[in-house]
């Protein structure tokens, strides 16, 4: 509890409360970035995409206005109450005015003055958000699948398909087809701009390229029933060769699908497993949870609830719903101390 | 030729005043049926804000496991729902019950019993809702319902069907209400009470009505889709039998973007009388008020879809929507204004129902500034479904309408018991929710802009959200004690404050012409209207206009002078006054719909029969009553 008070943390609320005043133009970028700081999923992050400076242009100018207005009606409003307040007399009667058209004319045409100056860019971003890439035009295809509780992510062109854990490379626009398989999510980086839902029945697409390579976080955020607050994801920006090397990784099928060591785990994930899961080269129509052929080499599992070890992965085989509520992992029986022990073995050795 | 006679005795009472249980059950006074409103929408808004304050509890520290997933999904499921159908709503309907007949000079509404059936309906239809949790299945697909997350596939349990007949119900209520408030206040003004003349509030009441009869249908046709998919095995929202869940997001924000205005306009209405009341001024430009009103609500309807940008409409329609929700600023802006305008230059008694009155101008405004944010869908992508939104609803709805609710009961508390409500405990109420509201809400601006989503019940540590979620939490605890303050007061003031008399806040309106609180009858006789501040104009005086008609007041047993405010007397005034007689058959109907519903939620035929017997045979017993 002592690292809510410590000296960092009240100097950004100090900046916070003067964040009209820190607004200034020349400074913007460092101080959005100053207090994103500690945020590990602001969305003041704005130069991870090629589209952030145009939705932060947009968020900036409507900030500065509301700001403004604020100011100016609670500055009148203190200052009419101090001014105009009774003092003693409670009967005094001030003059009766009963309105002023000219001056209501006024305060209805300003705003409308205002409302027009801030939809004209709304309206100018919103078709720039949509804008599709050309054909031809070199891209990273994702097909992102929402479900409860986790993201499945399939790279068509690649012949990918990996579990909540997103992997892009810098430089290149990545286009995405956001759906589901139930109930609707929604699919957020909010480092990355905006999100889109995943309803079942319908594609959403979105489009941005990533401009910094880096690790940055996402999560579900239309309520989705009882682990919505568990469906969480990675999205690692890599530069080109980086990218290459995973793509070439997860398109190798691992080795302990073969090993002679991992006859008996095999067969128990078949028993007991493939009818959710995959696993190249062991079974692979097992396609309601997360294709588990290179699981050991995303770093957290259960969408990002849990670190990828030993022990974490015992404890999900024995207890899903104790460790992710709701969990729609169903074991056909109660496994014992052994086969978890040979299961999460086979797991670990899935790279 | 000034005649003398006082608004509050000049005919005898036809019925003597009744007490005990029986009285208040089988009541069609529309001010008794107002108190009961108001009562038990207090009642649900104490067991909403205990539904928040554990939903705060869980989320004081990261990673918390005080309360669980599952518990956690229903207590903001019913928070919301609570919050807007049973405690807001009613709230309202309170103050449209009790005041709408006494400001335009009417001795009771258009359908007393009626009335009286809409109530029932209402408190029925809000303890079957809530009824679930002690069945151990309360609803938790979200108050806006999502489908097909709630259809059975994804919710097997009763929790939703309590939810969607629990809403069909509460429907009801509003609807029946609804059109007797339209025909009460286009038929039952006192003469000269043009509808130019009419309080703001009451012309509020009147736009509010017809959002309600508008926009519940629409949400009715969408929780008969989720009732018949969900009992009947339809498939209007399931996606693998042609059926589509966007479907229901029109239907429901449809209805749900009016409900917005459902819930702010009656606030509005209410500031709109307090400030000038305590300015000593009028209204300043009360048309453009009026006008801004009906503007508000006729542009609600025309951009439910800002709730859905990141549904992924498209570019054509996201603009549309976008420029049509940035529309509805101007009306707002127009009223903040002229709320300003009416406090400028006045005499400013600052007692506790102008604190509350100034602070929804001060709260409501930075909800509205935010709302103008997100009707960009640029800005809106990145901020809706956060806590940037949670930080906005709360501005308007607690900032917004609770604030100017409490106004109005600080107001209307003397009229309504004859006892003025205690100023001091007021005042301290009132700072201690001013300053643990905005402990409360803004920091939730923080941790949406720094991508905290809402409804989730925990967030992994190190993401930033600690300290905010501490500073909310431990505001929204300080908010709680503060509704106990004011639960004492109204308790203390009600037992033994100060005796109010017919016009406390020396006001304009006519409700303040007769005592407080006001014979059954209302008015011995039915006042004639010649301005919009009949009352104020019969203490301090108005140009006369060559009328000779004029008769004295006595208001408070004060003689005001020569005045208009009764010039017309009611020819027959010498006849006893009509009241209705009270009734038991509007509560005997009213179960109907409930025992429909219990019939729905068990599968029972049997029971749904009976629920349409009960309705029928009472409707058939209440039409062959003698009405009088």
């Amino acid at each position: 509890m002592s690292a809510f008070f410590s000296k960092q943390s009240w100097l950004r609320l100090a900046s916070l409360a003067a964040l009209a005043f820190l607004f200034t133009g020349c400074a913007e970028e460092s101080i959005m970035a100053w207090l994103a700081d500690g945020y590990k999923q602001s969305t003041l992050v704005i130069k991870s995409t090629d589209l952030g400076p145009d939705i932060w242009s947009l968020y900036s100018t409507f900030t500065w206005i509301a700001a403004i207005i604020f100011v100016i009606v609670e500055v009148l409003l203190v200052y009419a109450i101090l001014r105009f307040r009774a003092k003693g007399d409670e009967k005094g009667i001030p003059e009766q005015t009963h309105g002023n058209t000219r001056v209501e004319i006024a305060w209805t045409i300003a705003p409308a003055i205002i409302v027009l100056f801030i939809t004209i860019p709304s309206i100018k971003t919103i078709f720039k958000l949509a804008e599709a890439p050309q054909d031809g035009a070199e891209v990273v295809r994702v097909n992102v699948l929402g479900k409860q509780w986790w993201w499945e992510y399939n790279y068509p062109d690649l012949g990918i398909v990996t579990a909540n854990q997103l992997h892009l490379p810098v430089g290149k626009r990545a286009v995405f087809n956001v759906e589901s398989d139930d109930v609707i999510h929604s699919f957020w980086f909010p480092n990355m701009g905006g999100k889109r839902d995943a309803t079942p029945g319908h594609v959403n697409h979105m489009y941005f390229t990533p401009r910094q390579p880096g690790i940055y976080l996402g999560q579900c955020a239309e309520y989705c029933g009882t682990s919505h607050a568990n469906m969480k994801m990675t999205l690692y920006v890599q530069t080109e060769s980086e990218f290459n090397a995973w793509v070439a990784q997860q398109k190798a099928v691992p080795a302990a699908v073969s090993a002679p060591e991992f006859e008996e785990a095999r067969g128990l994930f078949m028993a007991n497993c493939a009818a959710c899961h995959a696993v190249r080269g062991v079974a692979e129509f097992g396609r309601l949870g997360p294709d588990l052929t290179h699981v050991a080499s995303r770093d957290t599992f259960g969408s990002g609830m849990y670190e990828t070890n030993d022990e974490n992965l015992s404890k999900w085989l024995k207890d899903p719903q104790g460790m992710k509520p709701g969990s729609k992992m169903v074991l056909p029986e109660k496994l014992d101390d052994a086969t978890v022990k040979t299961l999460v073995d086979f797991l670990q050795a899935l790279k | 030729m000034a005649r003398e006679a006082t608004l509050e005795h000049a005919a005898a009472p036809a019925h003597a005043e009744k007490t005990g249980l029986w009285s208040w059950i089988t009541t069609v006074d529309h001010k008794r049926i107002g108190l009961m409103y108001g009562v038990s929408a207090f009642i649900f808004f104490l067991i909403g804000g205990l539904e928040a304050l554990l939903i705060r509890y869980q989320l004081i520290v990261p990673e918390s496991t005080a309360i669980g997933a599952d518990t956690f999904n229903a207590l903001f499921t019913m928070h919301a729902t609570t919050m807007v159908f049973l405690a807001i709503m009613p709230m309202s309907a309170a103050f449209f019950n009790y005041l709408v007949p006494l400001m335009i000079g009417a001795r009771d509404v258009a359908f007393p019993r009626l009335n009286a059936f809409s109530y029932w309906v209402f408190l029925l239809g809000g303890l079957f809702i809530n009824v679930s949790f002690l069945v151990g299945a309360p609803p938790d697909g979200g108050w806006f319902g999502y489908a097909p997350l709630t259809n059975r596939a994804f919710s097997p349990g009763m929790n939703m069907d309590f939810w969607n007949l629990g809403l069909q119900i509460l429907g009801v209520a509003s609807l029946v209400a609804g059109f007797n408030f339209i025909v009460t206040i286009f038929n039952m003004r006192a003469p000269g009470m043009t509808m130019m003349r009419m309080p703001v509030f009451v012309w509020m009441t009147l736009v509010v009505q017809f959002l309600i009869i508008l926009s519940f249908p629409i949400i009715t046709v969408g929780l008969l889709f989720l009732m018949f998919d969900r009992t009947f095995g339809t498939n209007f929202y399931v996606v693998a039998a042609g059926g589509d869940p966007l479907l229901w997001q029109h239907l429901f924000w449809l209805f749900g973007h009016p409900e917005v205005y459902i819930l702010i306009l009656p606030a509005m209405g209410i500031v709109s009388e307090v400030l000038p009341t305590f300015s000593r001024k009028p209204l300043f430009g009360a048309p453009f008020v009026v006008f801004s009103g009906i503007a508000i609500g006729f542009l609600g309807f025309g951009v439910w879809s800002h709730h859905m940008f990141a549904s992924g409409m498209g570019p054509i329609a996201d603009s549309a929507f976008a420029a049509t929700t940035m529309m509805i600023a101007i009306p707002t802006g127009v009223k903040i204004f002229n709320w300003l305008a009416t406090i400028w230059n006045g005499h400013l008694i600052l007692k506790t129902p102008m604190y509350f009155a100034l602070a929804f101008v001060a709260m409501f405004t930075i909800g509205g500034l935010s709302g103008v944010m997100h009707a960009s869908p640029p800005i809106d992508l990145q901020q809706t479904d956060s806590y940037f939104i949670v930080a906005h609803i709360h501005y308007v709805l607690f900032g917004g309408a609770i604030m100017g609710l409490f106004s109005g009961i600080y107001f209307w508390f003397p009229k309504f018991t004859g006892r003025m409500l205690d100023e001091k405990l007021g005042k301290l109420h009132f700072w201690t929710m001013l300053i643990a509201m905005n402990f409360t809400f803004f920091p939730m601006h923080f941790l949406g802009i720094h991508g905290m989503p809402r409804r989730i019940y925990t967030y992994d540590a190190g993401l930033g959200f600690e300290l905010w979620n501490l500073v909310a939490t431990l505001g929204s605890f300080v908010l709680g004690a503060s509704m106990l303050i004011f639960v004492w007061n109204a308790w203390k003031s009600w037992k033994g404050g100060e005796i109010a008399g017919n016009d406390p806040w020396d006001a304009a309106t006519l409700e303040w012409a007769i005592p407080s609180p006001p014979p059954e009858y209302n008015f011995a006789q039915l006042p004639n209207v010649t301005s919009s501040r009949p009352l104020w104009d019969a203490k301090y005086g108005m140009p006369t206009h060559g009328d000779d008609s004029h008769l004295e007041v006595t208001v408070a047993g004060r003689k005001l002078g020569d005045i208009e405010l009764v010039t017309h007397v009611n020819k027959r005034s010498e006849d006893p006054i009509h009241m209705p007689n009270p009734s038991y058959w509007p509560l005997v109907s009213a179960a109907g719909p409930v025992t429909i519903a219990t019939g729905l939620l068990l599968h029972n035929w049997y029971v749904i029969i009976a629920g349409f017997a009960i309705t029928v045979y009472g409707f058939f017993r209440w039409s062959f009553e003698p009405a009088e």
